[in-house]
Protein backbone atom coordinates (compact mmCIF):
# COMPACT_ATOMS: atom_id res chain seq x y z
CA UNK A 1 0.00 0.00 0.00
CA UNK A 2 1.66 3.68 -0.84
CA UNK A 3 2.01 5.60 2.44
CA UNK A 4 1.45 9.22 2.86
CA UNK A 5 4.85 11.44 3.34
CA UNK A 6 3.59 12.24 6.82
CA UNK A 7 2.88 9.01 7.58
CA UNK A 8 6.57 7.61 6.40
CA UNK A 9 7.98 10.67 8.61
CA UNK A 10 5.81 9.62 11.04
CA UNK A 11 7.22 6.41 11.17
CA UNK A 12 10.88 7.35 10.90
CA UNK A 13 10.76 9.91 13.43
CA UNK A 14 10.08 7.31 16.19
CA UNK A 15 12.11 4.53 15.20
CA UNK A 16 13.83 4.44 18.51
CA UNK A 17 11.26 4.53 20.58
CA UNK A 18 9.03 2.26 21.84
CA UNK A 19 5.25 1.85 20.16
CA UNK A 20 3.50 1.38 23.41
CA UNK A 21 4.62 1.51 26.90
CA UNK A 22 3.08 1.57 29.91
CA UNK A 23 4.88 2.37 33.33
CA UNK A 24 3.56 1.59 36.81
CA UNK A 25 0.15 1.25 35.46
CA UNK A 26 -2.95 0.42 37.73
CA UNK A 27 -6.82 0.63 36.70
CA UNK A 28 -9.73 0.03 38.57
CA UNK A 29 -13.60 0.05 37.45
CA UNK A 30 -14.92 2.38 40.03
CA UNK A 31 -14.26 1.32 43.49
CA UNK A 32 -14.27 -2.75 42.30
CA UNK A 33 -11.02 -4.44 42.49
CA UNK A 34 -7.70 -3.68 40.57
CA UNK A 35 -8.17 -5.37 36.86
CA UNK A 36 -4.62 -4.23 36.31
CA UNK A 37 -1.94 -3.72 38.97
CA UNK A 38 1.34 -1.96 38.60
CA UNK A 39 1.85 -3.24 35.02
CA UNK A 40 5.19 -2.21 33.55
CA UNK A 41 4.76 -3.25 29.57
CA UNK A 42 7.11 -2.38 26.78
CA UNK A 43 6.36 -3.38 23.15
CA UNK A 44 8.74 -2.68 20.53
CA UNK A 45 8.53 -0.71 16.85
CA UNK A 46 7.21 -3.87 14.45
CA UNK A 47 6.89 -6.69 17.24
CA UNK A 48 4.35 -9.31 17.01
CA UNK A 49 2.77 -9.66 20.89
CA UNK A 50 0.43 -12.32 21.88
CA UNK A 51 -1.30 -11.23 24.58
CA UNK A 52 -3.00 -14.34 26.40
CA UNK A 53 -4.83 -14.61 29.99
CA UNK A 54 -7.91 -15.42 31.27
CA UNK A 55 -11.36 -13.91 30.78
CA UNK A 56 -11.13 -10.65 33.05
CA UNK A 57 -7.28 -10.69 33.43
CA UNK A 58 -7.43 -7.11 32.10
CA UNK A 59 -6.40 -7.83 28.74
CA UNK A 60 -9.23 -5.63 26.84
CA UNK A 61 -9.12 -3.28 29.64
CA UNK A 62 -4.73 -2.62 28.65
CA UNK A 63 -5.92 -2.10 24.78
CA UNK A 64 -8.51 0.26 26.32
CA UNK A 65 -5.67 2.14 28.02
CA UNK A 66 -3.18 2.71 25.04
CA UNK A 67 -6.46 3.90 23.35
CA UNK A 68 -6.93 6.21 25.23
CA UNK A 69 -10.61 5.57 26.06
CA UNK A 70 -9.70 5.21 29.48
CA UNK A 71 -7.51 6.91 32.30
CA UNK A 72 -5.51 4.77 34.70
CA UNK A 73 -6.08 5.00 38.07
CA UNK A 74 -1.97 5.61 38.47
CA UNK A 75 0.61 5.08 36.16
CA UNK A 76 1.33 6.31 32.95
CA UNK A 77 0.60 4.92 29.36
CA UNK A 78 3.15 6.24 26.12
CA UNK A 79 2.08 5.25 22.55
CA UNK A 80 4.50 6.23 19.87
CA UNK A 81 6.72 7.96 22.26
CA UNK A 82 4.43 10.17 23.53
CA UNK A 83 1.69 10.43 26.31
CA UNK A 84 -1.54 8.36 24.92
CA UNK A 85 -4.29 11.44 26.40
CA UNK A 86 -1.79 13.93 24.11
CA UNK A 87 -2.22 11.98 20.63
CA UNK A 88 -5.41 13.89 19.78
CA UNK A 89 -5.58 13.36 15.76
CA UNK A 90 -2.80 10.59 16.06
CA UNK A 91 -4.34 8.35 17.47
CA UNK A 92 -5.21 7.61 13.84
CA UNK A 93 -1.63 5.97 13.91
CA UNK A 94 -3.87 3.30 16.43
CA UNK A 95 -5.55 0.59 14.21
CA UNK A 96 -8.23 -1.18 15.91
CA UNK A 97 -9.87 -4.42 15.43
CA UNK A 98 -12.75 -5.05 17.72
CA UNK A 99 -13.75 -8.60 19.26
CA UNK A 100 -17.36 -8.25 17.42
CA UNK A 101 -16.61 -6.90 13.73
CA UNK A 102 -20.17 -8.02 13.02
CA UNK A 103 -22.11 -5.42 10.46
CA UNK A 104 -25.73 -5.36 10.83
CA UNK A 105 -27.77 -7.39 7.42
CA UNK A 106 -29.17 -3.89 6.84
CA UNK A 107 -26.62 -1.18 7.47
CA UNK A 108 -26.33 0.80 4.91
CA UNK A 109 -22.92 0.70 3.81
CA UNK A 110 -20.83 -0.95 1.23
CA UNK A 111 -17.89 -2.81 1.28
CA UNK A 112 -15.86 -0.08 0.16
CA UNK A 113 -17.98 2.86 2.52
CA UNK A 114 -16.76 0.70 5.91
CA UNK A 115 -12.94 0.56 4.59
CA UNK A 116 -13.24 4.05 3.68
CA UNK A 117 -14.28 5.04 7.85
CA UNK A 118 -10.44 4.73 8.11
CA UNK A 119 -9.44 7.45 6.52
CA UNK A 120 -12.84 10.01 8.07
CA UNK A 121 -10.15 11.02 11.23
CA UNK A 122 -7.09 12.15 9.00
CA UNK A 123 -9.55 13.81 6.74
CA UNK A 124 -11.04 16.18 9.02
CA UNK A 125 -14.52 17.55 8.93
CA UNK A 126 -16.05 19.08 6.15
CA UNK A 127 -13.95 16.98 3.22
CA UNK A 128 -14.84 13.75 1.82
CA UNK A 129 -12.91 10.70 0.91
CA UNK A 130 -11.12 11.78 -2.94
CA UNK A 131 -9.44 9.76 -5.48
CA UNK A 132 -6.11 9.16 -3.21
CA UNK A 133 -8.65 8.15 -0.55
CA UNK A 134 -10.53 5.82 -3.03
CA UNK A 135 -7.41 4.06 -4.76
CA UNK A 136 -6.05 3.54 -0.61
CA UNK A 137 -8.94 2.05 0.31
CA UNK A 138 -9.17 -0.19 -2.42
CA UNK A 139 -5.36 -1.52 -1.80
CA UNK A 140 -6.24 -2.12 1.55
CA UNK A 141 -9.81 -4.22 0.46
CA UNK A 142 -7.20 -6.01 -2.06
CA UNK A 143 -4.58 -6.87 0.69
CA UNK A 144 -7.10 -8.51 2.74
CA UNK A 145 -8.73 -10.90 -0.14
CA UNK A 146 -12.08 -8.58 -0.65
CA UNK A 147 -11.45 -7.61 -3.99
CA UNK A 148 -14.18 -7.63 -6.02
CA UNK A 149 -16.72 -7.14 -3.65
CA UNK A 150 -16.15 -3.25 -3.03
CA UNK A 151 -19.69 -2.85 -4.04
CA UNK A 152 -21.34 -5.39 -1.67
CA UNK A 153 -23.61 -4.53 1.10
CA UNK A 154 -20.94 -5.22 4.21
CA UNK A 155 -23.60 -6.51 6.02
CA UNK A 156 -23.97 -9.60 3.55
CA UNK A 157 -20.72 -10.96 4.12
CA UNK A 158 -19.70 -13.61 6.11
CA UNK A 159 -17.92 -13.70 9.04
CA UNK A 160 -14.92 -14.27 7.97
CA UNK A 161 -15.08 -11.51 5.41
CA UNK A 162 -16.26 -9.42 7.96
CA UNK A 163 -13.09 -10.21 10.08
CA UNK A 164 -10.91 -9.21 7.50
CA UNK A 165 -13.03 -6.27 6.28
CA UNK A 166 -12.40 -4.57 9.56
CA UNK A 167 -8.66 -4.89 9.07
CA UNK A 168 -8.92 -3.17 5.79
CA UNK A 169 -11.11 -0.24 7.81
CA UNK A 170 -7.78 0.15 10.34
CA UNK A 171 -5.24 -0.49 7.49
CA UNK A 172 -6.45 2.12 5.27
CA UNK A 173 -5.29 4.74 7.87
CA UNK A 174 -1.86 3.34 7.21
CA UNK A 175 -1.55 3.15 11.24
CA UNK A 176 1.97 1.67 12.93
CA UNK A 177 0.46 0.03 15.71
CA UNK A 178 -2.42 -2.58 15.32
CA UNK A 179 -4.37 -3.28 18.49
CA UNK A 180 -7.08 -6.35 17.94
CA UNK A 181 -9.14 -7.76 20.82
CA UNK A 182 -9.68 -11.73 20.58
CA UNK A 183 -10.62 -10.96 16.66
CA UNK A 184 -10.27 -15.12 16.34
CA UNK A 185 -13.36 -15.98 18.02
CA UNK A 186 -16.16 -17.00 16.25
CA UNK A 187 -14.44 -17.80 13.43
CA UNK A 188 -13.59 -21.54 12.50
CA UNK A 189 -10.43 -22.99 12.34
CA UNK A 190 -9.98 -22.31 8.90
CA UNK A 191 -10.32 -18.77 9.33
CA UNK A 192 -8.17 -18.09 12.11
CA UNK A 193 -5.29 -19.89 10.36
CA UNK A 194 -6.00 -17.29 7.51
CA UNK A 195 -6.60 -14.34 9.53
CA UNK A 196 -3.06 -14.97 11.95
CA UNK A 197 -1.26 -15.75 8.63
CA UNK A 198 -2.58 -12.24 6.99
CA UNK A 199 -1.42 -10.53 9.87
CA UNK A 200 1.88 -12.14 10.10
CA UNK A 201 2.44 -10.87 6.73
CA UNK A 202 0.73 -7.46 6.90
CA UNK A 203 3.13 -6.91 9.86
CA UNK A 204 6.73 -7.71 7.71
CA UNK A 205 5.11 -5.90 5.06
CA UNK A 206 3.96 -2.59 6.31
CA UNK A 207 6.63 -2.92 9.89
CA UNK A 208 3.25 -2.59 12.06
CA UNK A 209 3.55 -3.23 15.52
CA UNK A 210 0.96 -5.80 16.19
CA UNK A 211 -0.83 -6.78 19.75
CA UNK A 212 -3.48 -9.52 19.86
CA UNK A 213 -5.46 -10.37 22.74
CA UNK A 214 -6.51 -13.81 22.29
CA UNK A 215 -7.46 -16.96 23.78
CA UNK A 216 -5.65 -18.99 20.84
CA UNK A 217 -2.24 -20.04 22.89
CA UNK A 218 -0.98 -22.02 19.98
CA UNK A 219 -1.53 -20.27 17.18
CA UNK A 220 0.12 -16.78 18.68
CA UNK A 221 2.52 -19.02 20.02
CA UNK A 222 3.30 -19.56 16.52
CA UNK A 223 3.11 -15.95 15.11
CA UNK A 224 3.89 -13.72 17.71
CA UNK A 225 7.46 -12.55 18.68
CA UNK A 226 6.69 -12.01 22.24
CA UNK A 227 3.97 -13.58 24.65
CA UNK A 228 2.59 -11.80 27.65
CA UNK A 229 0.31 -13.35 29.91
CA UNK A 230 -1.99 -11.10 31.94
CA UNK A 231 -3.58 -11.91 35.05
CA UNK A 232 -4.30 -8.34 36.71
CA UNK A 233 -0.15 -8.45 36.36
CA UNK A 234 1.60 -9.41 33.55
CA UNK A 235 4.30 -11.82 32.80
CA UNK A 236 6.65 -11.41 30.13
CA UNK A 237 8.06 -14.39 27.65
CA UNK A 238 9.82 -14.27 24.34
CA UNK A 239 8.50 -16.96 22.39
CA UNK A 240 11.65 -18.53 22.09
CA UNK A 241 11.31 -19.27 25.68
CA UNK A 242 7.60 -20.42 25.61
CA UNK A 243 5.32 -20.82 28.09
CA UNK A 244 5.82 -23.46 30.83
CA UNK A 245 2.94 -25.62 32.11
CA UNK A 246 3.83 -23.83 35.36
CA UNK A 247 3.24 -20.23 34.26
CA UNK A 248 0.53 -21.33 32.30
CA UNK A 249 -1.17 -23.00 35.55
CA UNK A 250 -0.49 -19.58 37.63
CA UNK A 251 -2.23 -17.57 34.60
CA UNK A 252 -4.95 -19.36 34.15
CA UNK A 253 -5.29 -20.88 38.01
CA UNK A 254 -6.74 -24.28 36.30
CA UNK A 255 -5.16 -27.75 34.67
CA UNK A 256 -3.68 -27.14 31.26
CA UNK A 257 -3.26 -30.71 30.90
CA UNK A 258 -5.32 -30.64 27.50
CA UNK A 259 -4.03 -27.67 26.30
CA UNK A 260 -0.34 -29.02 26.55
CA UNK A 261 -0.65 -32.04 24.52
CA UNK A 262 -1.85 -29.90 21.76
CA UNK A 263 0.91 -27.06 22.41
CA UNK A 264 3.92 -29.86 22.27
CA UNK A 265 2.02 -30.92 19.30
CA UNK A 266 2.41 -27.99 17.35
CA UNK A 267 5.94 -27.14 18.68
CA UNK A 268 7.24 -30.35 17.68
CA UNK A 269 5.69 -29.42 13.83
CA UNK A 270 6.53 -25.83 14.79
CA UNK A 271 10.69 -26.39 15.50
CA UNK A 272 11.11 -29.88 13.60
CA UNK A 273 10.43 -32.04 16.39
CA UNK A 274 12.67 -30.01 19.29
CA UNK A 275 9.82 -29.17 21.42
CA UNK A 276 10.50 -28.13 24.98
CA UNK A 277 9.33 -30.12 28.30
CA UNK A 278 6.50 -28.46 29.57
CA UNK A 279 8.67 -27.68 33.15
CA UNK A 280 11.93 -26.97 30.84
CA UNK A 281 11.75 -23.64 31.28
CA UNK A 282 11.49 -21.91 34.37
CA UNK A 283 8.76 -18.74 34.64
CA UNK A 284 9.42 -15.17 33.86
CA UNK A 285 6.59 -13.86 35.92
CA UNK A 286 5.45 -12.55 39.19
CA UNK A 287 7.84 -10.49 40.59
CA UNK A 288 10.04 -10.50 37.27
CA UNK A 289 7.29 -8.88 35.42
CA UNK A 290 8.74 -5.99 33.70
CA UNK A 291 12.74 -7.92 33.23
CA UNK A 292 11.70 -8.45 29.31
CA UNK A 293 10.21 -5.14 29.14
CA UNK A 294 12.95 -3.47 29.15
CA UNK A 295 15.49 -5.42 27.40
CA UNK A 296 13.91 -7.13 24.37
CA UNK A 297 11.87 -4.38 22.98
CA UNK B 1 -65.75 14.45 0.55
CA UNK B 2 -64.42 14.74 -2.71
CA UNK B 3 -60.59 15.40 -3.72
CA UNK B 4 -61.95 18.24 -5.49
CA UNK B 5 -63.57 19.64 -2.66
CA UNK B 6 -59.83 19.05 -0.53
CA UNK B 7 -57.92 21.02 -3.18
CA UNK B 8 -60.57 23.73 -3.38
CA UNK B 9 -60.92 23.66 0.38
CA UNK B 10 -56.62 24.29 0.10
CA UNK B 11 -56.92 26.56 -2.50
CA UNK B 12 -58.94 29.27 -0.80
CA UNK B 13 -58.23 28.61 2.56
CA UNK B 14 -54.50 29.92 4.18
CA UNK B 15 -54.74 27.77 7.03
CA UNK B 16 -54.52 25.18 5.18
CA UNK B 17 -52.02 25.83 3.08
CA UNK B 18 -49.73 26.83 5.89
CA UNK B 19 -50.90 23.31 7.70
CA UNK B 20 -49.72 21.57 4.54
CA UNK B 21 -46.04 23.31 3.93
CA UNK B 22 -45.67 23.22 8.14
CA UNK B 23 -46.39 19.26 7.82
CA UNK B 24 -44.54 18.57 5.12
CA UNK B 25 -40.88 20.94 6.27
CA UNK B 26 -42.10 18.32 10.23
CA UNK B 27 -42.40 15.36 8.07
CA UNK B 28 -39.30 15.66 6.59
CA UNK B 29 -37.14 17.21 9.49
CA UNK B 30 -38.33 14.04 11.36
CA UNK B 31 -38.55 11.76 8.62
CA UNK B 32 -34.17 12.26 7.38
CA UNK B 33 -33.43 11.95 10.92
CA UNK B 34 -35.11 8.70 10.98
CA UNK B 35 -32.39 5.98 9.50
CA UNK B 36 -29.84 7.55 12.28
CA UNK B 37 -32.35 7.07 14.96
CA UNK B 38 -33.23 3.53 13.98
CA UNK B 39 -29.14 2.33 13.37
CA UNK B 40 -28.41 4.04 16.74
CA UNK B 41 -31.22 2.26 17.99
CA UNK B 42 -32.38 6.02 19.39
CA UNK B 43 -36.20 5.35 18.73
CA UNK B 44 -37.03 5.31 22.44
CA UNK B 45 -34.89 8.57 23.06
CA UNK B 46 -37.38 10.15 19.99
CA UNK B 47 -40.52 8.84 22.48
CA UNK B 48 -38.93 9.91 25.61
CA UNK B 49 -38.05 13.57 24.08
CA UNK B 50 -41.50 13.38 22.73
CA UNK B 51 -43.10 12.53 25.99
CA UNK B 52 -40.79 15.26 27.88
CA UNK B 53 -42.15 18.02 25.68
CA UNK B 54 -45.67 17.49 27.37
CA UNK B 55 -43.75 18.27 30.53
CA UNK B 56 -41.81 21.32 29.97
CA UNK B 57 -44.78 22.38 27.84
CA UNK B 58 -46.90 21.77 31.33
CA UNK B 59 -43.92 23.47 33.23
CA UNK B 60 -44.05 26.60 31.37
CA UNK B 61 -47.64 27.26 30.89
CA UNK B 62 -47.68 27.37 34.72
CA UNK B 63 -44.41 29.60 35.44
CA UNK B 64 -45.28 32.02 32.17
CA UNK B 65 -48.75 33.10 33.78
CA UNK B 66 -50.88 34.63 30.75
CA UNK B 67 -49.36 32.47 28.36
CA UNK B 68 -51.19 30.23 25.65
CA UNK B 69 -49.80 27.16 23.87
CA UNK B 70 -48.57 28.55 20.46
CA UNK B 71 -46.13 31.57 22.52
CA UNK B 72 -42.73 31.46 21.41
CA UNK B 73 -42.07 31.88 24.92
CA UNK B 74 -43.42 28.59 26.28
CA UNK B 75 -41.86 26.92 23.20
CA UNK B 76 -38.43 28.20 24.49
CA UNK B 77 -38.77 27.26 28.36
CA UNK B 78 -40.18 23.78 27.14
CA UNK B 79 -37.47 23.48 24.38
CA UNK B 80 -34.85 24.16 27.65
CA UNK B 81 -36.54 21.53 29.22
CA UNK B 82 -35.91 19.41 26.65
CA UNK B 83 -32.47 19.84 26.02
CA UNK B 84 -31.40 19.71 30.56
CA UNK B 85 -33.33 16.30 30.02
CA UNK B 86 -31.49 15.12 26.84
CA UNK B 87 -28.55 16.00 28.04
CA UNK B 88 -28.92 13.94 31.35
CA UNK B 89 -30.34 10.97 29.18
CA UNK B 90 -26.75 11.50 27.25
CA UNK B 91 -25.23 11.46 29.97
CA UNK B 92 -26.62 8.33 30.77
CA UNK B 93 -26.74 6.52 27.93
CA UNK B 94 -22.54 7.09 27.16
CA UNK B 95 -22.16 6.35 30.84
CA UNK B 96 -24.50 3.14 30.50
CA UNK B 97 -22.01 0.63 30.54
CA UNK B 98 -20.23 2.28 33.92
CA UNK B 99 -23.03 3.90 35.37
CA UNK B 100 -26.20 2.31 38.14
CA UNK B 101 -29.15 2.46 35.56
CA UNK B 102 -29.38 1.52 32.37
CA UNK B 103 -29.82 3.75 29.52
CA UNK B 104 -33.45 2.33 28.75
CA UNK B 105 -34.49 3.21 32.28
CA UNK B 106 -33.20 6.44 32.54
CA UNK B 107 -35.27 7.39 29.58
CA UNK B 108 -38.21 5.39 30.93
CA UNK B 109 -37.47 7.35 34.32
CA UNK B 110 -37.94 11.01 32.02
CA UNK B 111 -40.69 9.63 30.28
CA UNK B 112 -43.06 8.92 32.60
CA UNK B 113 -42.11 11.49 35.31
CA UNK B 114 -42.51 14.56 32.48
CA UNK B 115 -45.68 13.41 31.08
CA UNK B 116 -46.84 13.10 35.33
CA UNK B 117 -45.29 16.96 35.48
CA UNK B 118 -47.07 17.90 32.52
CA UNK B 119 -50.62 16.54 33.53
CA UNK B 120 -49.90 18.66 37.27
CA UNK B 121 -49.13 21.72 36.00
CA UNK B 122 -51.30 22.09 33.40
CA UNK B 123 -53.84 21.07 35.68
CA UNK B 124 -52.57 24.06 38.27
CA UNK B 125 -53.00 26.21 35.61
CA UNK B 126 -56.11 25.81 34.85
CA UNK B 127 -57.31 25.78 38.47
CA UNK B 128 -55.64 29.23 38.27
CA UNK B 129 -56.51 30.06 35.17
CA UNK B 130 -59.97 28.88 34.53
CA UNK B 131 -60.43 30.43 30.75
CA UNK B 132 -57.40 29.02 29.88
CA UNK B 133 -58.85 25.62 28.64
CA UNK B 134 -56.97 23.69 25.80
CA UNK B 135 -57.92 19.93 25.29
CA UNK B 136 -55.20 17.71 26.05
CA UNK B 137 -55.62 15.83 22.52
CA UNK B 138 -53.94 19.33 21.09
CA UNK B 139 -51.05 18.37 22.54
CA UNK B 140 -51.07 15.29 22.43
CA UNK B 141 -52.13 14.43 19.07
CA UNK B 142 -51.46 18.17 17.23
CA UNK B 143 -53.86 20.56 16.24
CA UNK B 144 -52.67 22.06 12.54
CA UNK B 145 -55.44 24.85 12.59
CA UNK B 146 -53.18 26.26 15.33
CA UNK B 147 -50.46 26.72 13.01
CA UNK B 148 -49.29 30.12 12.30
CA UNK B 149 -46.94 32.22 9.80
CA UNK B 150 -44.51 32.47 12.43
CA UNK B 151 -44.78 28.61 13.02
CA UNK B 152 -44.08 27.92 9.04
CA UNK B 153 -40.85 29.97 9.52
CA UNK B 154 -39.61 28.14 12.66
CA UNK B 155 -40.26 25.00 10.61
CA UNK B 156 -38.79 26.05 7.47
CA UNK B 157 -35.44 26.93 9.73
CA UNK B 158 -35.15 23.40 12.00
CA UNK B 159 -35.60 21.61 7.96
CA UNK B 160 -32.52 23.54 6.84
CA UNK B 161 -30.75 23.07 10.27
CA UNK B 162 -31.66 19.41 10.47
CA UNK B 163 -30.70 19.05 6.46
CA UNK B 164 -27.41 21.10 6.87
CA UNK B 165 -25.95 18.63 9.78
CA UNK B 166 -26.91 15.65 7.94
CA UNK B 167 -25.33 17.08 4.80
CA UNK B 168 -22.23 18.34 6.19
CA UNK B 169 -21.58 15.56 8.40
CA UNK B 170 -22.32 12.42 6.62
CA UNK B 171 -19.36 10.66 7.13
CA UNK B 172 -18.91 11.55 10.73
CA UNK B 173 -22.60 10.38 11.22
CA UNK B 174 -22.20 7.16 9.15
CA UNK B 175 -18.98 6.06 11.28
CA UNK B 176 -21.12 7.07 14.51
CA UNK B 177 -24.06 5.12 13.29
CA UNK B 178 -21.56 1.97 12.24
CA UNK B 179 -20.30 1.75 15.57
CA UNK B 180 -19.74 4.66 17.87
CA UNK B 181 -16.93 3.48 19.96
CA UNK B 182 -14.64 2.51 16.84
CA UNK B 183 -15.46 6.08 15.74
CA UNK B 184 -14.25 7.28 18.78
CA UNK B 185 -11.25 5.42 18.19
CA UNK B 186 -10.04 6.39 15.40
CA UNK B 187 -10.01 9.50 16.65
CA UNK B 188 -13.47 11.33 15.67
CA UNK B 189 -15.41 13.85 18.26
CA UNK B 190 -17.93 11.58 19.23
CA UNK B 191 -19.15 13.06 22.62
CA UNK B 192 -19.76 16.48 20.28
CA UNK B 193 -21.72 14.51 17.48
CA UNK B 194 -23.90 12.08 20.11
CA UNK B 195 -24.37 15.46 21.54
CA UNK B 196 -25.39 17.16 18.53
CA UNK B 197 -27.64 14.53 16.93
CA UNK B 198 -29.39 14.96 20.55
CA UNK B 199 -29.91 18.33 20.26
CA UNK B 200 -31.24 17.93 16.61
CA UNK B 201 -33.52 15.36 17.74
CA UNK B 202 -34.89 17.61 20.69
CA UNK B 203 -35.31 20.38 18.18
CA UNK B 204 -37.38 18.84 15.98
CA UNK B 205 -39.58 16.99 18.51
CA UNK B 206 -40.68 19.77 20.34
CA UNK B 207 -41.24 22.10 17.34
CA UNK B 208 -42.89 18.96 15.16
CA UNK B 209 -45.04 18.12 17.81
CA UNK B 210 -47.34 21.71 17.48
CA UNK B 211 -48.09 20.01 14.05
CA UNK B 212 -48.14 16.36 14.96
CA UNK B 213 -48.98 16.19 18.15
CA UNK B 214 -46.26 14.31 20.92
CA UNK B 215 -47.34 10.94 20.73
CA UNK B 216 -47.44 11.04 17.42
CA UNK B 217 -43.93 12.31 16.50
CA UNK B 218 -42.43 9.95 17.41
CA UNK B 219 -44.14 7.39 15.27
CA UNK B 220 -42.52 9.84 12.35
CA UNK B 221 -38.66 9.69 13.97
CA UNK B 222 -39.05 5.82 13.08
CA UNK B 223 -41.02 4.73 10.33
CA UNK B 224 -39.61 6.33 7.48
CA UNK B 225 -36.09 5.29 8.56
CA UNK B 226 -37.34 1.25 8.54
CA UNK B 227 -39.20 2.23 5.53
CA UNK B 228 -35.75 3.01 3.64
CA UNK B 229 -33.57 0.89 5.48
CA UNK B 230 -35.34 -1.64 4.32
CA UNK B 231 -34.80 -0.39 0.41
CA UNK B 232 -31.73 0.88 0.58
CA UNK B 233 -27.94 0.04 0.70
CA UNK B 234 -26.60 3.05 1.24
CA UNK B 235 -26.68 5.98 3.52
CA UNK B 236 -27.39 8.75 1.74
CA UNK B 237 -30.10 7.34 -0.63
CA UNK B 238 -31.54 5.71 2.91
CA UNK B 239 -31.36 9.94 4.13
CA UNK B 240 -33.61 11.14 1.15
CA UNK B 241 -35.72 8.40 0.55
CA UNK B 242 -37.18 8.71 4.10
CA UNK B 243 -37.35 12.19 3.96
CA UNK B 244 -39.49 12.09 0.56
CA UNK B 245 -41.92 8.99 2.64
CA UNK B 246 -41.99 11.72 5.54
CA UNK B 247 -43.30 14.66 2.87
CA UNK B 248 -45.66 12.58 0.96
CA UNK B 249 -47.14 10.23 3.40
CA UNK B 250 -47.62 13.97 5.86
CA UNK B 251 -49.59 15.20 2.61
CA UNK B 252 -51.67 12.01 2.24
CA UNK B 253 -52.50 11.66 5.78
CA UNK B 254 -53.80 15.32 5.99
CA UNK B 255 -55.86 14.61 2.52
CA UNK B 256 -57.37 11.15 4.59
CA UNK B 257 -57.55 13.40 7.93
CA UNK B 258 -59.36 16.12 6.13
CA UNK B 259 -61.24 13.31 3.88
CA UNK B 260 -62.10 11.31 6.77
CA UNK B 261 -62.14 13.92 9.93
CA UNK B 262 -60.16 12.25 12.10
CA UNK B 263 -56.86 13.29 13.55
CA UNK B 264 -53.93 14.29 11.09
CA UNK B 265 -51.28 12.82 13.71
CA UNK B 266 -53.25 9.31 13.51
CA UNK B 267 -54.03 9.69 9.80
CA UNK B 268 -50.34 10.11 9.04
CA UNK B 269 -49.00 7.11 11.24
CA UNK B 270 -51.45 4.99 9.34
CA UNK B 271 -50.11 6.05 6.04
CA UNK B 272 -46.52 5.70 7.30
CA UNK B 273 -47.57 2.16 8.21
CA UNK B 274 -48.93 1.37 5.05
CA UNK B 275 -46.22 2.29 3.35
CA UNK B 276 -44.23 0.18 5.48
CA UNK B 277 -46.51 -3.23 4.40
CA UNK B 278 -46.06 -1.92 1.45
CA UNK B 279 -42.11 -1.71 1.24
CA UNK B 280 -42.00 -5.13 3.18
CA UNK B 281 -44.09 -7.00 0.49
CA UNK B 282 -42.19 -4.99 -2.15
CA UNK B 283 -38.70 -6.44 -0.92
CA UNK B 284 -40.19 -9.96 -0.88
CA UNK B 285 -41.09 -9.95 -3.95
CA UNK B 286 -38.10 -8.93 -5.65
CA UNK B 287 -36.32 -10.96 -3.59
CA UNK B 288 -38.52 -13.77 -5.11
CA UNK B 289 -38.09 -12.67 -8.65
Amino acid sequence: MSEAPSATQARAATTTAAAIELRGVSFAYGPGPLVLDHVDFKVADGEFLGLIGPNGGGKTTLLKLVLGLMQPACGEVHVLGRFAPALGRDRRLLGYVPQDTSVRQQFPATVMDVTLMGTYASLGLLRWPGPKEKEAAREAIREVGLEGLEERAAGKLSGGQQQRLAIARALVAQPRVLLLDEPTSGLDTGGQAHLFALLDRLRRQYKLTVVMASHDVTALAHYANQLACLNRTVHWHDRSELLSEAVLRKVYACELDAFFIEHRRHLADFHGGDAPAGHAHGPHCGHEHGDKAGGTP
Amino acid sequence: MSELSFFDAVASTPLLQRALVAGGLAGVSCAALAPLVVLRRMAFIGDGMAHAAFGGLGVALFVLGGSRYEDLGVQLLTLAFCLALALAIGRASREANGGNITEDSAIGIAFSVSMALGAVFIALRQRRDPQYVTSMDTYLFGNLLNIGPSDVAVLSVLTLTVLAVLVLFQKEILFYAFDARLAEVSGLNTGLLHHLILLLLVLTVVIASRVMGIVLVSSSLVLPGVIALRLCTRMVPAMVLAAIVGLVSFEVGLYASYACSVQPGAAIVLVQFAVLLVAAGARKLWRMG
